[in-house]
């Protein structure tokens, strides 16, 4: 079954935030990673503990990658290193309509 | 129907290279990306929360099967096997590839299609009423306007950097489907006391963040002077309309602003400066476009005894009552293809399920398909004597559900599950309406309901003129979802008001039901149709039930 619950808490605060971006030509949401590639999966990136740091990075790196992704932004995640939005949760998997997006492949 | 000429396939072909040749430079970084999106916007493609979207323009609803067919290929090759009719009467494919669309766009015109201006601030895809042609009651077929708005407006270098998008709608009778109150401009056809054919022009009306009923800003504009009046319409919105700020910068806060009169009197000013020196109106294009809409011969098919053959079968009779309406001819019926079956996606159709329904209007229906705003397919001529066959072939793909109307067929935005501008998710609200309700079997008993879902303030799902709307938003990083009532989209055109406070993703279901179980014990009789109560008795009752029983 496509998820369909979202987990989103209200009012909840990031405690760590990420990058993340469309790949420019799939379009698929990507993470920056550790080594400065993206990658698919939110378990491989990159955590940061400050969001202006994180914010510094991002256009720095948009800048660097600018052929290959479209319009990097930080994201907020929680303890576990999952995104506090519904909007960021769904992007990390698919939709809740279909089996399509990230959870077709995981 | 309306076949391109060798103008309008060289014009499309020339911007399938212009977009291959435009996207190559973004691939090889040549371009920035705020350099191209503009362009690929202006071709239909968005990125969404997944993948690329592209979004193609059905001109006034109206698909051939062969188009048809096209759509299902590109559902297969390129997309995930399904695509997504919308309140725009386009498609939109969700899962899209950067390096694939100028392939998708080269098929596309091969079938003469585009998906030129279905984004951008520009003169959007005209739409018109889904049952033109077919409809009793019409003046005229309306696609015969829309298609010459159509020719009108696409490049025009003056429409190409509006304030904001504009949407036009056009119908031919006084039955508004087109939900022509609610556009930027919407066109009525119209027979004035002398008999001669002209239009009534609606302005200023729009849903989204402020929805507004739109004006009448000429009872009778004769049909020569279409084209002179509406280009003067834009000029004024060109000069006068807000470039400041987006959220106001649509036509409808121009009229807000100044007042109808002012605008009105600004752009008659324009029009009787213009009118002496503006290109008449070539009759011999007008001829042209009325016979490539001129209506199939409907004397082959005789007299039918449709009702004999319903007494025959139960769900057949249930679903020709539902599903189907008057046509001009008696011999004829149109014919709703719900894309809503219960728990589905609203407004998705497989692959296979769109050939099923082309080649279902090639063999039994005249070779002609709509979508409606309401994102259902319509067959406008088909023959009584063809139903069943239909109805047996539509069963087997799923495609009889027989709820046109009902409290099932809701119009649902894709909301956040694609959307990048979403607030919430509409589809799963709308999937657990739908089978909620059926569980319950109660969908004939509260008859015709519309509920129409936004999965953000910007009302693609129509919300404000659903019988009950469902406007998602976002508090505190949970889904909460606002309810409206009595919003009406036809010529009696009303906005919904709010209840009061929004419910829960768990809520909400919860709260509709409510909604209906009072108005299912409340009614006077089964004749008082939800909207009717609401009329009568307001909102307090619903107020008290859903926050203080
Ligand atoms: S109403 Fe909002 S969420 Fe729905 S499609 Fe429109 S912009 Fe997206």
């Amino acid at each position: 079954m496509p998820q369909n619950k979202l987990k989103a808490i209200k009012g909840q605060k990031p405690t760590r935030f990420a990058i993340t971006s469309n790949d420019l030509l799939t379009g698929d949401v990507v993470y920056l990673s550790v080594n400065g590639t993206w990658v698919l999966d939110i378990a491989g990136a990159k955590h940061f503990a400050s969001e202006s740091v994180a914010e510094g990075v991002t256009q720095h790196s948009h800048a660097a990658c600018a052929d290959k992704i479209v319009g990097a932004y930080v994201i907020g995640l929680d303890e576990a290193g999952q995104p506090i939005s519904n909007r960021e949760t769904l992007r990390t998997k698919g939709p809740s309509n279909y089996f399509h997006g990230k959870q077709q492949i995981t | 129907m309306y076949q391109y000429h060798d103008f309008d396939k060289d014009f499309v072909k020339d911007r399938v290279s212009e977009f291959r040749a435009i996207t190559q430079r973004r691939i090889d970084g040549v371009l920035t990306e705020e350099e191209y999106k503009p362009f690929r916007l202006q071709n239909g493609l968005y990125l969404q929360l997944h993948a690329y979207m592209l979004r193609i323009a059905i001109p006034y609803g109206t698909l051939s099967s062969r188009q048809m067919h096209k759509l299902a290929d590109i559902a297969e090759r390129w997309d995930k096997g399904y695509g997504h009719f919308t309140t725009r009467q386009n498609i939109q494919f969700n899962w899209m590839k950067l390096q694939d669309v100028g392939d998708v766009l080269e098929a596309l015109a091969q079938a003469d299609m585009h998906a030129i201006q279905t984004s951008g601030n520009c003169i959007r895809n005209v739409t018109a009423d889904h049952f033109a042609g077919a409809a009793k009651d019409e003046v005229e077929d309306p696609r015969i306007t829309a298609e010459l708005l159509r020719q009108w407006s696409t490049g025009h270098p003056e429409f190409a950097f509006l304030p904001r998008k504009f949407k036009i709608a056009v119908t031919g009778c006084r039955d508004d489907r087109a939900v022509t109150a609610f556009h930027d401009i919407g066109i009525q056809i119209i027979r004035n006391q002398a008999g001669e054919i002209g239009y009534r022009i609606l302005i200023g009306g729009g849903l989204g963040r402020t929805p507004l009923i739109g004006q009448v800003l000429s009872d009778f504009v004769p049909k020569a002077d279409l084209l002179c009046y509406l280009e003067s319409v834009m000029h004024i919105y060109n000069r006068y309309g807000r470039r400041d700020n987006k959220y106001k910068a649509r036509i409808k806060i121009l009229v807000q602003e100044n007042g109808l009169d002012e605008t009105k009197a600004q752009i008659e000013a324009h029009f009787h400066a213009i009118k002496q020196t503006h290109p008449p109106l070539s009759q011999a294009l007008v001829q042209k476009i009325t016979s490539d809409f001129a209506p199939p011969d409907f004397t082959k098919i005789g007299a039918f005894d449709l009702e004999a053959e319903c007494a025959l079968s139960p769900s057949f009779a249930r679903w020709v009552a539902q599903s189907t309406d008057k046509h001009r001819d008696d011999n004829h019926v149109i014919l709703t293809i719900s894309l809503k079956k219960h728990g589905a996606t609203p407004g998705d159709a497989t692959a296979s399920q769109m050939r099923i329904m082309a080649d279902i209007a090639k063999r039994y229906a005249y070779d002609e398909l709509r979508v409606s705003h309401e994102q259902n397919i319509i067959l406008p001529h088909v023959p009584k004597p063809h139903l069943l066959t239909i109805y047996n072939l539509l069963k087997k793909a799923e495609l009889a559900t027989a709820n046109t109307g009902l409290v099932s067929d809701i119009i649902a935005c894709p909301g956040l599950d694609y959307c990048g501008l979403a607030t919430a998710r509409s589809i799963p609200i709308a999937q657990q309406i739908a089978t909620h309700f059926d569980t319950l079997k109660s969908e004939y008993d509260i008859g015709p309901l519309k509920i129409k879902i936004s999965g953000c303030i910007n009302a693609c799902g129509h919300h404000h003129v659903g019988h009950i709307g469902i406007l998602g938003l976002d508090r505190a990083g949970v889904e909460n979802y606002q309810i409206t009532l009595g919003g009406d989209g036809t010529q009696d055109a009303a906005i919904g008001q709010r209840t009061g406070p929004g419910f829960s993703f768990d809520e909400i279901v919860g709260a509709i039901d409510k909604i209906i179980a009072h108005y299912l014990a409340k009614r006077t009789s089964r004749d008082e149709t939800f909207l009717d109560y609401y009329k009568r008795v307001g909102m307090t009752p619903f107020k008290d039930l859903l926050y203080h029983d």
